[in-house]
């Protein structure tokens, strides 16, 4: 649980004019489970592809597995991504496993057709985000939050050794959102590297290894807790932003005017 | 069935065979990544390659064939990063290449190229050679679809996935495109440069509107477009009409009469 996986290095990236991260580091160790909070805009989203090789950045380097992210080949096929924004057409004539199969292309190799090893593995990632009773349906009659679970399901289907996730459970109910976490923290404890982005700061500290602040510049906390108690919260999303304790789980609630204190 | 006693008629339908088949798996995947427009662009620029074949004294039929897929891979090299919306691209290369035709047509004194013959098909021209070249073109087509069959699904589905997982996705595209292109010059014959597309789509969006498993899409797409490029070219035979315009006619046909009927017949 000691080497790293995934290393950002002195990473900048603009989108002329505008500078979107500014000379980031990260170092993701094997195993780690990272969560990426910071406000809209931040550069989450943007951190995230530049790690999955879809942007590059304008100065700096991403390694993963001791790889360069544009050299890394066969590799590609063990990462899972959840994006937040899939652009994918709903029409298209896929049912819903076979759509979760399209996670596995990668591992399947050019030439070959899924083999039934290849189907036990798209049923079981159905049946994680609990969508096994909607695999024979066309994609176009699922849901928001069933269109979700089943990019979930997608990214679990390659036996992934990084999970990558942008605010995966944004269109869940709360009940699917925690049984997401009680997986993902099966998932980390066999030793799958996941990095997740959340709003939700509460939830996710109380499964992750560390937390990462990103709003242009990244500052990486390794214990979750500073970041709820030491004002880390208030610098990174401005002043207005006011805590609410609820029991153990803190909130974040964005408010007009600075609160008393 | 006595149109079969005629040698070129025999040859029209072996070539239909083929065209009516690849046209129709082709056609899903280009109806479903939108590339109609594309297919349409691409097959007037067969007529730019036609004449510059001739210009130079080449095999007109092969001068296409790499002029469709350079004009093809140059389209869709020029769209990559968004730069040029697709239909721009497509309405440049449209017109400027039938213009460059038309151009060396000109220059070219004393020509005697069956102009319309390849503006609209003309199956007595279909010649031995022409045989030959569809199977081997055929071949090619099939063969890739079969081979990259679900790279290019994923990749039309949901290309930024398709680059996480580390598939070649602007080959891929750049590989369909240049499918298009020798698709078009072995149908050129039959129905002719100005109405190919509508093979590359009529049957693909009638099969589309009958099922949503691609499966069954891509049987029905073939059954439909087996039967309207055979069919018409018998029709045309009988009622001694232009047999592109009739397989052409008979599809849109079958695609209205589907688009009317009532939805809960379709979509099983
Ligand atoms: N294609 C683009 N062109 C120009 N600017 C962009 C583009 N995509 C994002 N940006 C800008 O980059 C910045 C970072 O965007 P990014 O999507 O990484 O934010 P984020 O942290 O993921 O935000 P959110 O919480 O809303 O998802 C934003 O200011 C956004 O306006
Ligand atoms: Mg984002």
């Amino acid at each position: 649980m000691q080497e790293p996986i995934i290393e950002v290095k002195n990473v900048s990236f603009y989108y002329p004019p505008l500078e979107v991260l500014e000379d980031v580091n990260l170092t993701v160790k094997k195993g780690e489970f990272l969560a990426i909070i910071g406000p809209n805009g931040g550069g989450k989203t943007t951190l995230l592809k530049i790690i999955l090789g879809l942007l590059k950045p304008q100065k700096g380097e991403v390694y993963i597995a001791g790889k360069r992210v544009e050299e890394l080949g066969k590799w590609r096929s063990k990462i899972g991504y959840v994006p937040q924004t899939a652009q994918i057409d709903y029409t298209f004539p896929i049912t819903v496993e076979e759509f979760v199969m399209t996670g596995r292309f990668g591992l399947i190799g050019l030439g070959k057709r899924p083999q039934a090893h290849d189907w036990e593995m798209v049923r079981k990632a159905l049946r994680e985000v609990k969508m096994e009773e909607w695999s024979k349906k066309q994609i176009g009659e699922l849901s928001g939050g069933q269109r979700q679970k089943i990019l979930i399901a997608r990214s679990l289907a390659l036996e992934p050794e990084i999970l990558i996730l942008d605010e995966p459970t944004t269109a869940v109910d709360p009940e699917s959102s925690e049984s997401f976490y009680e997986l993902l923290l099966r998932l980390h404890e066999q030793g799958i590297t996941i990095i997740t982005v959340s709003h939700d700061v509460g939830v996710v500290a109380q499964y992750v290894d560390s937390i990462a602040c990103l709003n242009r510049r990244l500052i990486k906390h390794d214990r979750p807790e500073e970041v709820i108690r030491e004002g880390v919260l208030e610098e990174m999303y401005g002043r207005e932003a006011a805590f609410f304790h609820h029991g153990a789980i803190p909130h974040i609630v964005v408010r007009e005017t600075p609160p008393e204190r | 069935m006595e149109i079969l006693r005629f040698t070129f008629m025999q040859r029209a339908l072996f070539i239909g065979l083929i065209v009516g088949v690849l046209g129709a798996t082709l056609g899903v995947f280009v109806v479903l990544k939108r590339l109609s427009f594309m297919g349409a662009g691409i097959s007037h620029a067969a007529f730019g390659g036609i004449a510059l074949g001739y210009f130079l004294g080449w095999d007109p039929i092969l001068t296409a064939v790499i002029f469709c897929i350079s004009v093809g891979i140059g389209i869709s090299m020029l769209i990559e990063n968004n730069r040029i919306k697709e239909d721009t691209a497509v309405g440049i290369f449209f017109t400027s290449t039938m213009a460059l035709g038309i151009l060396l047509i000109g220059l070219k004194e004393g020509y005697n190229i069956d102009l319309f013959g390849y503006l609209f098909g003309n199956i007595l021209a279909v010649g031995r050679e022409d045989l030959v070249i569809s199977l081997a073109i055929g071949a090619i087509i099939a063969f890739s679809l079969y081979f990259f069959f679900k790279e290019l699904i994923l990749s039309i589905l949901d290309p930024e996935m398709a680059r996480v997982i580390g598939l070649p996705v602007s080959f891929l595209n750049h590989l369909l495109v240049a499918l298009i292109a020798l698709f078009i010059v072995i149908s050129v014959r039959i129905v002719g440069i100005i109405l190919v597309s509508a093979l590359l789509t009529i049957p693909a969006a009638t099969a589309l509107q009958w099922s949503k498993n691609l499966r069954k899409v891509l049987v029905l797409s073939s059954i439909d477009s087996l039967g309207c490029v055979l069919g018409g070219l018998a029709l045309s035979y009988y009622l001694d009409t232009s047999p592109g315009a009739t397989i052409v006619i008979l599809a849109t046909l079958v695609f209205f009469t589907t688009f009317l009927l009532p939805l809960p017949l379709k979509k099983k």
